[in-house]
């Protein structure tokens, strides 16, 4: 556990974070950001963990996509096989 | 009454050996022709000793219901990936509804997912078909139409549940005189003498394989030579010409064997570094027939025998 430092005073000093404090967000549904957007607003600011939260999300859904796909080149795969048919014994 | 050897063996008698495995394929032949079924075989035995041709013999005296004879297909189980694959490029392709007979050769490598489908396909009981269904297809096995046998060298990694679906067909070590007349019968138009023959069946390692490839160099041999005899000079000669040793054994058995002959005795893994080889490998590839001719035992530490010795003297 920290050593806590304390003021003159006796009360325990203020930690400084290296942080700055995120801003706080709210939860809105496309249809409601689309009624508050008017015509001009062409770009609207998303966290950067927000997108990143979405590009892993859409590479789980590719690496299913992908998991088919190998699957279907799996089965282009030939299997080794000799057929004799014994006519000219 | 006991069935006579000499009828038993009518359908394999041109093959040479394996008695025990040409009476139960004999055996398995007559009940064929008497109720058109066969039960699924699994041929088992070391590399070389002729379960594949055994397996085709099989399969050409199978006749079909118009008595025509029933084509063969071999299959490497180690290029099968998945069930969708086989019955895709096999199944529909070549098994479904036609008489033939399918031979999986090295059936311990089948795929995890085809070997639980033939769980369910080779569990007949009573009946001689059976509708395997996948991805919303279903497929019919007709075993009066189709024949199957697996074969492998490695039982021990077959599924155990499948494994007690099939009928075992054990295969042995062939004999130095079985050896011998394998030679003998691929150098056609060659006369031996018995000395050269016993030499030579001896550096084959009780393999039949090896013993056909041994027929080959012995054939380029005597045309070079133009000559149609083989005797203990030749025999001679030809060990000078491809470095043969004694007994069949390679270089590398060779060098395992003057290690221990210097040091006694030592552990895999002094032997592993001098030879620079893995102890895996050591275990698997080179001391396997050392151990089986009584050239090396292993008791804690590897060590030579009289027999090892006696060898190594040869050699140098």
């Amino acid at each position: 556990m920290k050593k806590i430092s304390l003021n003159k005073d006796g009360t325990p000093r203020r930690r400084r974070h290296s942080k700055s404090a995120a801003a706080p967000t709210v939860s809105l549904s496309i249809e409601e950001i689309a009624k508050l957007a008017s015509d001009q607003v062409l770009k609207i600011p998303v966290s950067e963990d927000w997108v990143k939260g979405r590009l892993y999300a859409n590479y789980l859904v590719n690496k299913t996509t992908s998991h088919d796909f190998s699957e279907a080149q799996s089965v282009e795969d030939k299997i080794e096989y000799a057929l004799t048919d014994f006519d000219d014994e | 009454m006991p069935l006579q050897t000499s009828t038993m063996n009518n359908y394999f008698s041109h093959l040479i050996g394996q008695e025990n495995v040409k009476k139960k394929l004999n055996f398995y032949l007559k009940a064929y022709n008497a109720t058109s079924t066969c039960p699924f075989l699994n041929l088992v035995g070391a590399k070389g000793l002729g379960k594949t041709l055994f397996a085709k013999e099989f399969a050409k005296n199978l006749k079909n219901k118009d008595g025509a004879k029933r084509p063969f297909l071999e299959l490497n189980c180690s290029t099968i990936k998945n069930n969708e694959q086989f019955f895709e490029q096999i199944f529909i392709p070549i098994i479904m509804n036609n008489e033939i007979t399918i031979l999986f050769d090295e059936a311990h490598a089948l795929p995890k997912d085809l070997t639980m489908a033939f769980l369910t396909i080779f569990n007949t009981e009573k009946t001689n078909t059976k509708d395997f269904t996948f991805e919303d297809q279903t497929f019919t096995f007709d075993f009066t139409k189709q024949t199957f046998i697996f074969a492998t060298t490695e039982s021990d990694k077959l599924f155990p549940p499948l494994k007690d679906r099939l009928t075992t067909v054990d295969f042995e070590q062939y004999s130095s005189d079985n050896l011998g007349e394998i030679v003998k019968l691929n150098c056609d138009g060659i006369n031996f003498s018995d000395e050269g023959l016993k030499l030579l069946s001896s550096t084959v390692r009780g393999n039949a394989r090896n013993a056909v490839m041994r027929s080959k160099e012995i054939t380029l041999y005597c045309e070079s030579e133009n000559q149609n005899t083989f005797e203990l000079q030749d025999f001679n000669n030809l060990v000078d010409l491809l470095g043969i040793l004694p007994e069949g054994i390679t270089c590398t058995e060779k060098q395992i064997l003057q290690i221990l002959a210097d040091r006694g005795s030592c552990k895999l893994q002094t032997l592993s570094a001098v030879t620079g080889l893995s102890p895996t490998a050591l275990r698997r590839d080179h001391e396997v027939y050392l151990l089986r001719r009584n050239f090396i035992q292993i008791d804690g530490e590897r060590k030579i025998t009289k027999n090892g010795l006696n060898l190594v003297k040869n050699i140098i």
